[in-house]
């Protein structure tokens, strides 16, 4: 494991690998401060410009957008009181107040340093785990991996943020998607209508371009012409004192667990852990009161939580090929369409490949902390521009983008339903994520679960047959049953509340 | 409120449509069903997928229908509170409108339009051609009225990207139909060196 980690090093610090993960980390620190742009639409633009790429190489870029992204976001969430990402909205609860205390940059710099710490301390964690689950995870069977990846598809709908009926309706729209196309075993057209080209399946770059790229920008044309106004000009970014980030420890430590933890876990990712990284925080604080006043305790929590998701996602991604949340979701069809095979081979068959994202991970954190360091005037000089100059510009590389993977116009049209249903669907707050989810678990679940019958003659019981397999099954068991119950008793709650009020009024 | 539970509603039908339509659409050929081992065909998963949807759909739709809206799940408090703030500004923001009809709406409709027009282009007369003419009209759509200023950004962008993905990275982006752009910049390029 570590001879493979430091060859990674070796590879990676190349200058020319450096550069790709240096020019990941500006553009992820430049899409995160714009507030409407967001990783996964930033890592699908740049996907038809890394197709030339080796993997590795293009991987570099992603890691690098994908950190600073994180970092990027909470640039307008303290100047602007605006997100850049859904993810650091929290971050505006105290880093606003503080800079309308005059204490712009002072709050921007403890946004840096919880990123930075989050993402380091993410990163070991990463590295220690992902050979042990990977180890683990090759003696698996077809069976073993068809319950895993039902389980996180189960675990997607359960934990995102909408609602579990929503969530679990988003899979299997996901999953039919992934059914179109010729059956893998008896070679039968499903769901082509009729259309040679559907025949061969949907493209999986236009759904993804559509849901993450064409339907954001749908989404967030309301921003379109409105004007920025930062709270003050005057910017730079004042990086706390050491001892005041070790006296501020259980702040950082706590967001970090959130983010690892939850980060790991399919479907929460980090727009809910930097809430619960939060709440935890302010109840655990001497003074919960100043919290919303411009504590720094409530910057460094929710940006280390954030950050801290990144060395988490990689851990299901890497090892078993289950996304933690939308950018791991377009990194795995990153890597479909780089020609690898993501899941429990994937460790043996491109080791290099896993220990080289790793490897990118430790750099791109190191980079972001210093490109934001260096560079933060211009981040924000361009944080006031309008997105009518952007959006129609990612237009463009969305539609290459579709285009690109087939060399054919029919993906584009794809690409456009699904920006279209996708803008519907969120406007609705449906997770559109859980839809690109079940679309790349779906044919790993299907040709397992065939296989997994195969390989027992047909017996429907191997699911159960091991005790790995039955804790699996069990826990996806528990986890529907909880969620429904859940549900309903929440809903029971609501309309007694509605009855209460109708009554007082 | 009602108009909430109406777009509910839409947007249950809407999903129980696709499940009807996986269900019943599978195959367009009629082909023969073969089972496999443990009773799996070709069809068994799709019905189950479809199959469920149906169920979730409808389950969706009832609840809607009798008790209204399903509430959306927040982590904490803390951030249900931030999104009714957000949605409060959100409401209270200026909402331009032209002839009764926001004009995010019409922004929403044109790209939609332009997008479908210019994929149309690009296959028939090529990226070349298409790109500039489709950025030229989105960046007005946007609000962008410099007309001049405008032009500059689409040509310049357009050549840009051409330059990217037809000349450096090789992608097949000439018209089907009538292109003479790509071949003329092709040769420009080459001309130049580049």
């Amino acid at each position: 494991m570590i001879e493979g980690l430091l060859d990674a090093f070796v590879t990676v610090s190349a200058p020319s690998h450096l550069g790709l993960i240096l020019i990941g980390t500006v553009l992820g620190l430049l899409v995160g401060a714009l507030p409407g742009l967001s990783s996964p639409m930033a890592i699908i633009v740049l996907l038809p410009i890394t197709y030339t790429m080796s993997p590795l190489s293009a991987f570099e870029i992603i890691m690098g957008i994908y950190v600073s992204t994180k970092l990027g976001g909470s640039f307008a969430s303290i100047l602007l009181r605006t997100p850049g990402t859904p993810a650091a909205a929290c971050t505006s609860l105290d880093g606003f107040p503080m800079a309308q205390q005059g204490k712009a940059s002072l709050a921007l710099g403890y946004s840096a340093m919880g990123s930075f710490a989050g993402g380091m301390i993410s990163w070991i964690v990463a590295v220690s785990f992902v050979p042990l689950i990977s180890a683990v995870a090759l003696h698996s069977e077809p069976a073993d991996i068809a319950l895993l990846a039902i389980a996180g598809l189960t675990m997607v709908a359960s934990f995102t943020r909408a609602s579990m009926i929503r969530g679990m309706m988003g899979v299997l729209i996901g999953l039919m998607i992934a059914s179109v196309g010729y059956d893998v075993q008896d070679g039968i057209e499903r769901y082509s209508f009729g259309h040679p080209i559907l025949a061969s399946g949907v493209s999986f770059s236009a759904v993804l371009v559509g849901f993450f790229g064409i339907a954001v920008v749908l989404t967030d044309i309301d921003m379109v012409g409105r004007g920025s106004n930062l709270v003050s000009e005057k910017v730079g970014m004042a990086l706390p004192r050491l001892g005041d980030m070790l006296r501020r420890w259980k702040a950082w430590a706590i967001g970090t667990f959130y983010g690892v933890v939850v980060g790991a876990i399919p479907g929460v990712g980090s727009d809910g852990s930097v809430w619960m990284a939060y709440a935890t925080v302010r109840s655990q604080s001497k003074n919960p009161e100043n919290f919303g006043k411009g504590e720094p305790d409530g910057i460094l929590a929710p940006e280390s939580s954030n950050n801290g998701t990144t060395g988490g996602t990689m851990i299901p991604m890497l090892t078993l090929g289950i996304p933690g949340d939308g950018s791991t979701a377009v990194m795995l069809g990153a890597m479909i369409l780089h020609g690898l095979q993501p899941g429990v081979t994937l460790m043996t068959s491109s080791a290099d490949f896993v220990y080289g994202i790793l490897a990118s991970l430790f750099y791109a954190n190191i980079f972001m902390l210093v490109v934001a360091l260096i560079s933060i005037r211009f981040f924000i000089a361009i944080l006031k521009r309008d997105r009518s100059s952007i959006f129609p510009f990612i237009l463009v590389f969305t539609v290459i983008g579709a285009f690109a993977e087939d060399n054919h116009i029919f993906p584009v049209y794809i690409a456009l339903a699904c920006g279209i249903v996708g803008y519907l669907f969120e406007a609705r707050k449906f997770p559109v994520v859980t839809i690109v989810l079940g679309a790349i678990l779906g044919p790993i679940i299907e040709y397992n679960l065939r296989l997994g019958l195969a390989y027992s003659a047909g017996d429907w019981t191997t699911f159960v047959t091991t005790w790995p397999r039955a804790i699996m099954f069990g826990g996806i068991s528990i986890l529907v049953v909880r969620e429904f119950y859940l549900g309903f008793r929440r809903m029971r709650s609501t309309s007694k509340l509605k009855l209460k009020q109708g009554e007082e009024s | 409120m009602q108009s909430e539970k109406l777009q509910e509603i839409l947007l249950g039908t809407f999903v129980l449509g696709i499940g009807i339509v996986g269900f019943v659409f599978v195959n367009p050929t009629d082909a023969p069903v073969t089972e496999g081992p443990g009773g799996v065909s070709w069809r068994t998963v799709p019905f189950i997928y479809s199959g469920l949807l149906i169920a979730l759909a409808v389950v969706f739709l009832a609840i809607t229908i009798i008790r209204g809206p399903i509430p959306v799940d927040e982590a904490t408090p803390e951030e249900a509170e931030f999104d009714a703030e957000e949605e409060a500004i959100e409401a209270a923001a200026p909402h331009p409108a032209l002839f009764g009809v926001q004009i995010s709406t019409l922004r929403r409709v044109a790209v939609i339009v332009a997008l479908i027009m210019y994929s149309q282009a690009m296959n028939a007369f090529g990226f070349a051609m298409a790109t500039p003419v489709f950025l030229f009209f989105v960046l007005y759509v946007f609000g962008r009225t410099r007309l001049g200023e405008n032009l500059l950004v689409s040509i310049v962008g357009s050549f840009v990207l051409w330059t990217l993905f037809a000349h450096l990275l090789k992608m097949p982006l000439t018209g089907h139909s009538w292109d003479p752009l790509t071949p003329a910049l092709s040769a420009a390029l080459r001309a130049l060196g580049v």
